[in-house]
């Protein structure tokens, strides 16, 4: 009996160690090159920025795993799914923006729009799970916001919107947009490998701060790099 | 012989009658070009108002045009669509679609749901990002919502299919209201 009760023990502590802080979904993937001017393109700049913010993670002991790799594009519905099942315990799907208008620039961060007022009785439904973590979503999208806002990145604020990469979710997701390929001066700084190292610095910034003001995330008191 | 010959020349007519019936509706989507004439231009004019987005900063402009009031809702719809995509008149506002952009098709169900068929190969030259996708999608749902009063959702299709979303962002599976925007 008291080995089936430390086996039981110790297969809870492998599936809590096993399970991810993070699931971090770089947009688009193979196929789809998303928003994309000349050799840039949103679906390698965003997996380039994501395996940097996966290894600064877990350089400080969280521990994170993509959606992807660069030979796939799953689609929105799988990469909820496959968050779901992670254990993760917040989803960032990471992007870069493009505009119709072209002197609009910086990051945006994005959540999904928080539940409507619902009687006691109407269960949420599953397409909306997401909004039953809006707290939670919205302090991560804050943490972010506050590490994207710099003096030459300009003020993010969180934003809400209908977004499919988040309908679904049982986790807090958030959407980051990094930046605006339609405009030339961001187009020119996404070309330097430094600017996408200095990106994934302060998301990575953002995250660990997000755990670390989370009981539940464990991490030690961490930094990803002082900002440049 | 001769026998085997006509019945080679049977099976071979056999086999292509198989694949030709099978095939039969596998050939290219429709065009997204009105083989018919949309209007008469006999019909009434309605002034109709456009959104685009501003061309110097976040926002959008509205322009006025002309339809022709149509017996059919759809029609009615398609015009306005087609002055959406051919883009703004003037200067200080920006195009809402890229040139060429097309429908497949549009239609108006009576409990107010305008369903509009995008053409696959249109929404490919979408340039992406959340933020064109936001415009085009904006632009494109309150254009019909705020001239057709009796319109109170817009269902997106893309080739005659539910969609996540037209560029990876935006959930358009179900029908869209201003309130998503």
């Amino acid at each position: 009996m008291k080995l089936i009760l430390l086996g039981l023990a110790l297969a809870l502590l492998i599936q809590v160690h096993a399970a991810p802080t993070f699931f971090i979904d770089p947009g688009h993937g193979a196929g789809d090159p998303g928003a994309h001017v000349g050799n840039l393109n949103e679906a390698d700049l965003v997996f380039n920025i994501a395996t940097q913010v996966q290894a600064m993670l877990e350089a400080q002991g969280l521990d994170a795993v993509l959606s992807r790799d660069q030979s796939t594009a799953p689609a929105l519905s799988a990469r909820v799914a496959a968050a779901n099942a992670s254990g993760a315990r917040a989803f960032v799907s990471l992007h870069v923006n493009f505009s119709p208008s072209p002197t609009v620039h910086g990051p945006r961060v994005f959540i999904a729009r928080p539940l409507a007022p619902r009687a006691k009785d109407d269960p949420s439904p599953w397409d909306q799970a997401a909004g039953a973590h809006s707290d939670a979503a919205r302090s991560l999208a804050s943490a972010l916001a506050r590490s994207l806002s710099t003096s030459d990145l300009t003020r993010v604020n969180v934003q809400t919107l209908n977004l499919a990469v988040l309908k679904g979710l049982s986790i807090p997701g958030v959407m980051v947009e990094l930046g605006f390929l339609s405009h030339a001066e961001s187009r020119d700084r996404f070309n330097d490998p430094e600017f996408l190292k200095t990106l994934a610095r302060r998301v990575a910034q953002g995250m660990i701060n997000w755990a670390n003001s989370n009981p539940d995330a464990s991490p030690s008191d961490t930094s990803a790099g002082a900002h440049p | 012989m001769k026998r085997r010959w006509i019945l080679s020349i049977a099976a071979l007519i056999f086999v292509w009658g198989i694949w030709h019936w099978s095939h039969r509706n596998r050939g290219p989507l429709k065009p997204a070009v009105e083989e018919s004439p949309l209007y008469t231009g006999k019909e009434a004019k309605s002034k109709v108002s456009i959104s685009f987005p501003d061309s110097v900063k976040p926002g959008f402009i509205q322009q006025d045009a002309d339809i022709y009031l149509t017996a059919s809702k759809g029609a009615q719809v398609k015009q306005l669509l087609l002055l959406l995509f051919s883009g703004p008149q003037g200067t200080g506002a920006s195009a809402a679609f890229p040139p060429g952009f097309k429908y497949r098709e549009v239609f108006v169900t009576e409990a107010g749901l305008a369903v509009v068929d995008l053409d696959p190969d249109s929404v490919k030259m979408l340039p992406g990002g959340t933020s064109s996708e936001f415009v085009s999608l904006y632009c494109l749902v309150r254009s019909i919502l705020d001239n057709f009063k009796d319109i109170k959702k817009v269902q997106i299709l893309v080739g005659g299919e539910s969609r996540e979303s037209l560029a990876g962002h935006i959930d358009i599976s179900e029908p869209l209201t201003i309130a998503d925007f």
